[in-house]
């Protein structure tokens, strides 16, 4: 026989038991799901550093077989001769872009963000964009890639040429690799006081289920047989666009990807 | 050395990998072919193409070097090519696919490359 005491006494224990049990579930999930959101963390670093070393790897490469080839047999014709070297210039500055690539994702890692200054200064982004495209013109050729440049006249605005470079780079290498074999459209113009970019390639365009993430940090496509790159690339450039406060958007097409960047000709 | 005057096939989707290599392989006095991937590279086989030797790279859009490799294998007239994989590849756990490969680890060392060329390129 128990008495009243003992009861209310059992009661509040039952009811206590019973809160403690549900905070200790509510505590194990949060443990669950900060372990799990450590575990992805650390692996996107592994991901990325196992990329970087590729990535890396690859003019390194070209920079070996050019200087081991020339140590190994002496190269007599000068044309030939200045055409290795520019061979070699080009891989070192392609090797220095990347590495300075690689120090932003190094300070977003650490610091949580990039710092935000840029140093603007007059310049033509119709012109910029002629350039890269040109640079680019033998990646083109190799992939097949058909380019139409749609540039009447200078856009010219106050920008931070290194990091609108850095923009314009990334969204020609992408076509190049996820939209070989297939023709792509390129247009600068001036609207209302912005400098707008369009990037509309014709290739096989992205998923619908990844295209609320292809910003994301450390986001890789889910196509199986895509060439990955860092997962960092549209992500950067979002973060150029946006100190210059412009804007950069994935636009619904019928086929393949369309880019467009908006900047203002002058930020504030 | 190998008596074979048939040419070297290259897949590489990198351009400057794809010059350099091109350019080593011709001071040796090879013939060379190159692809950017491993469709283009199935393609010119399927036509006729019979290389004394294929160096393939893995990670390559379109068409990857393991997929290549599984279709070459799966095919009786081309399996017995020797093939090299020239790779950089972080994704160490997806290269235990390949096992008993010949493998150059990019970057590698040239004289490496030149002696797996004199075993198959006539110079």
């Amino acid at each position: 026989m128990h008495h009243e005491g003992e009861i209310i006494e059992n009661s509040t224990t039952t009811l206590l038991k019973g809160k403690l049990e549900k905070k200790n579930q509510e505590l194990e999930q949060r443990i669950i799901e900060r372990t799990q959101s450590l575990e992805s963390a650390l692996n996107a670093r592994e991901q990325f550093i196992a990329i970087a070393f590729h990535e890396l790897k690859t003019p390194l490469t070209a920079l070996r077989l050019y200087i081991d080839g020339m140590l190994h047999k002496q190269v007599n014709d000068p044309e030939k001769l200045a055409h290795l070297f520019r061979n070699i210039q080009e891989q070192s500055i392609y090797l220095e872009n990347l590495i300075n690539s690689l120090l932003d994702i190094t300070t977003v890692l650490k610091n949580g963000n990039l710092p935000s200054a840029i140093q603007p200064q007059k310049m033509d982004l119709a012109k910029l964009v002629q350039d890269i495209a040109e640079r680019f013109s033998q990646d083109f050729h190799a992939a097949n890639c058909t380019v139409t440049l749609k540039i009447d006249k200078p856009v010219i605005g106050w920008w931070d040429p290194i990091r609108i470079d850095q923009v314009i780079n990334n969204l020609i290498s992408n076509v190049i690799k996820h939209a070989p074999c297939a023709p792509v459209t390129i247009s600068v113009v001036e609207e209302n006081q912005l400098a707008k970019l369009l990037v509309h390639d014709q290739g096989p365009g992205i998923l619908m289920t990844d295209r609320p993430n292809i910003f994301n940090l450390f986001f890789q496509g889910s196509k199986k047989s895509d060439n990955k790159g860092f997962g960092i690339g549209l992500w950067l450039i979002k973060q150029f666009i946006e100190m210059h406060q412009g804007t950069i958007d994935l636009i619904d097409v019928d086929t393949g990807s369309c880019f467009l960047v908006c900047l203002p000709l002058k930020a504030e | 050395m190998n008596n074979n005057n048939n040419p070297i096939l290259l897949i590489d989707d990198n351009i400057s990998i794809r010059e350099s290599l091109v350019w080593i392989m011709e001071q040796q006095g090879c013939a060379i072919i190159t692809a950017n991937n491993g469709q283009e590279a199935l393609e010119m086989l399927h036509s006729g193409m019979n290389p004394a030797i294929i160096f393939l790279d893995l990670m390559m859009p379109i068409m990857d070097g393991y997929l290549f490799r599984q279709l070459q294998n799966a095919n009786p007239l081309l399996s017995t090519i020797p093939t090299v994989i020239i790779s950089a590849s972080g994704h160490e756990n997806k290269i235990t696919l390949l096992p008993n490969e010949q493998f150059l680890q990019k970057p590698f060392d040239i004289l490496k490359l030149l002696e797996i060329i004199k075993k198959y390129c006539d110079e």
